[in-house]
């Protein structure tokens, strides 16, 4: 994937959260944004998403700058997954997976169903399709949500702190299923404030502080920081 | 233990209120003739089916309106939320009373419709249609910012989203407010005596003009009315029991 930003500024009720980022990424295939809680890089992500808009600057990905006329394109072709997993409740872990396919990719009812049950059989959650998500586990309602980005075959995949709401064991299934992301060859971006799960995935990191890009680099890099807080935040 | 000193005490206050009740109806007056009222058991049962049926198509139009009205509320358009907002206040503090005459006299007069029961529905739609709103507003409060952002991640248009998503998850909570809307528009209802349609309290009311009986005549309305929304009401309650230890 190819990323450039410019003076990417965002702020919430008065207060900057991204100050003006500017960076320029090119052919790296896993990139793992970290920092500690509050630095902004959840909204960075949300950025490049193009959940949220930017007070100024620009985002571009793949070459394609984001703006209001190439948006819904855009999303078409993108995967995210949220710190919770945010499945619709009343719908079954199959319904959520094909509402999606038939609605935004247009799929037929057949053809929905089909791909449906092939990314449940590569997440390993066939025997959970008829249930809702309150009736799964948390670590399998957040495999659902990764089946649910990768049924699109999206080009890039992002993930928002995806095993923060977990516990170490349900962490370790979900870790599984990213492991399989990698596995596939998918381009993802992800964000955590774990050096570990950073480490396992990442072949690039972004180091945010106080709304400001720090350092980035190959993930080798980690081992000999520029910077102070980088190497204060390694040593954690 | 303490389950069996609720249920006493459930039992005793039920038992007091009971008590209560038939004393008022016994003792509300000397010489209570109930026979001069409940002599006319065709009338009553027929006036108690127009209640119903008025208050049925009332509950339903006003559900229609209300969902638009409640469109209109959460609108981007500034316009549109604000005209329905502005709707709102003054149909909710306007007395019901006083909008069946609007509609009746006023508006029905003007567009030229002389049926008086349309009118008395359409005006009793306009006065709950608001109440409805609030309670689609309130239902759909169970829909979470996470699921508009994943609706909006994957551009579901208006007609989707509400199809989909929103409305079934609206639905369970809604059923006990709609019940309890029912049982305010039966209770509502009484008031379209004023333009002469035959449901429970006009028709008693010609009753016991008829047999100078208007006290046991507002009795036996009473206990009528609580006939209906007593059951509506427990049910709601049950329904708002059962749904919220489903969730």
């Amino acid at each position: 994937m190819r990323i450039e930003v410019k003076g990417l500024t965002k702020s919430y009720d008065g207060k900057s959260v991204l100050n003006a980022l500017d960076l320029v990424l090119g052919d790296v295939k896993v990139i793992g944004i970290i920092g500690g809680s509050g630095c902004g890089k959840s909204t960075l992500l949300r950025q490049l998403t193009g959940i949220e808009t930017p007070e100024s600057g620009s985002v571009k990905i793949n070459g394609i700058e984001l703006n209001s006329e190439n948006l819904k394109a855009y999303q078409k072709r993108i995967g995210v997954v949220f710190q919770k997993h945010n499945l619709f409740p009343h719908l079954t872990v199959e319904e959520n997976i094909t509402l999606i396919l038939r609605k935004t990719i247009g799929m037929s009812r057949s053809e929905a169903e089909v791909r449906c049950s092939q990314v449940l059989t590569e997440f390993q959650l066939s025997d959970q399709r008829n249930k809702i998500p309150s009736k799964i586990s948390g670590g399998q309602a957040q495999r659902a949500s990764i089946a649910r980005a990768v049924a699109t075959e999206p080009d890039l995949i992002f993930l928002d702190e995806p095993t923060a709401a977990l516990d170490p064991i349900l962490t370790k299934e979900v870790l599984n299923s990213i492991q399989l992301l990698k596995s596939d060859g998918a381009e993802f971006i992800f964000v955590t404030h774990e050096m570990d799960f950073l480490r396992k995935f990442a072949d690039y990191f972004i180091f945010m502080d106080e709304g400001s890009i720090i350092e980035h680099g190959v993930i080798e890099k980690l081992e000999t920081p520029d910077t102070k807080r980088l190497k204060i935040f390694v040593r954690r | 233990m303490i389950n069996i000193l609720d249920r006493i005490q459930k039992t005793a206050a039920y038992l007091i209120l009971i008590s209560l009740f038939v004393v008022i109806l016994l003792t509300a007056t000397d010489n209570l003739r109930y026979d001069l009222i409940l002599s006319e058991g065709r009338l009553l049962f027929d006036a108690m089916i127009t209640t119903l049926w008025i208050s049925l198509v009332t509950l339903i139009l006003s559900m229609v309106f209300g969902f638009i009205f409640f469109l209109a509320m959460r609108s981007q358009i500034v316009f549109l939320k604000t005209l329905s907002n502005g709707m709102k206040e003054i149909v909710m503090g306007t007395p019901l009373l006083v909008m069946i005459f609007l509609v009746v006299y006023v508006f029905g007069i003007k567009a030229g419709i002389h049926s008086k029961l349309s009118l008395g529905i359409l005006a009793m739609t306009a006065y709950m249609a608001p109440y409805i709103a609030n309670a689609y507003e309130t239902a759909s409060a169970v829909i979470d910012e996470d699921q508009y952002t994943v609706m909006d991640l994957y551009h579901f248009n208006l007609f989707q989203r509400y199809r989909y998503i929103i409305l079934p998850q609206m639905i369970r909570p809604l059923i006990p407010s709609m019940l309890n809307n029912l049982s305010s528009i039966i209770k509502g209802s009484a008031l379209l005596k004023i333009v002469s349609i035959s449901e429970v309290s006009y028709v008693i009311t010609v009753i016991s003009n008829r047999s100078y009986a208007s006290i046991e005549g507002y009795l036996v309305m009473w206990v009528m009315y609580l006939i209906i929304t007593i059951p509506l009401s427990l049910l709601s309650a049950y329904l708002g029991r059962r749904f919220s230890h489903a969730n």
